[in-house]
């Protein structure tokens, strides 16, 4: 299968440092290994979460009050190990 | 990042744990950066149990299990 698509000059210069930073002087072989690593993962923790983020956007929280909850959360987690292992 | 990897050979990164909680979380970002380099394969994560347990833990926390069950 052969497939052609228009790429932005800005995008284009990026792919090809991206190319060049994994080893690969073609862009075209980079852009088949990121196709090739598309298929073959498993979805990414990223898109586990998908739908937690749709949540998140759906309550309204804004970003820092979402920083907030997990620092608040991650400070309990930290408090409580702390107080069993005394 | 003390060093610069050689081309072809992915840096060696360890994240904080708030990266990983952030990360997946929030739409955009530096944490969600952090982590598309790692899925990209342009580092190579390394990490422990501990973070682990962590992020783990903090993810289960009744607080956030309430507000957006995992």
């Amino acid at each position: 299968m052969t497939i052609t698509i228009d790429i932005a000059p800005e995008k284009e210069k990026k792919l090809e440092e991206r190319a060049k930073s994994s080893g690969q002087s073609d862009v075209a072989e980079y852009v088949q290994k990121l196709i090739d690593k598309d298929l073959e993962l498993s979805p990414s923790l990223r898109e586990l979460f998908a739908p937690v983020r749709e949540d998140i956007k759906a309550s309204g929280m804004t970003d820092a009050e979402l920083d907030a909850l997990l620092e608040k959360a991650r400070e309990e987690a930290w408090q409580e190990r702390q107080a069993e292992e005394k | 990042m003390s060093e610069e990897a050689q081309p072809g050979t992915p840096l060696l990164v360890v994240y904080d744990c708030m990266v990983f909680l952030q990360g997946l979380v929030r739409k955009s970002g530096p944490a969600v950066a952090c982590l598309e380099l790692f899925e990209r394969g342009e580092i190579e994560l390394l990490i422990s149990n501990e973070v682990l347990l962590e992020i783990q833990d903090v993810l289960t926390r009744s607080k956030l299990q309430r507000k957006f069950p995992v």
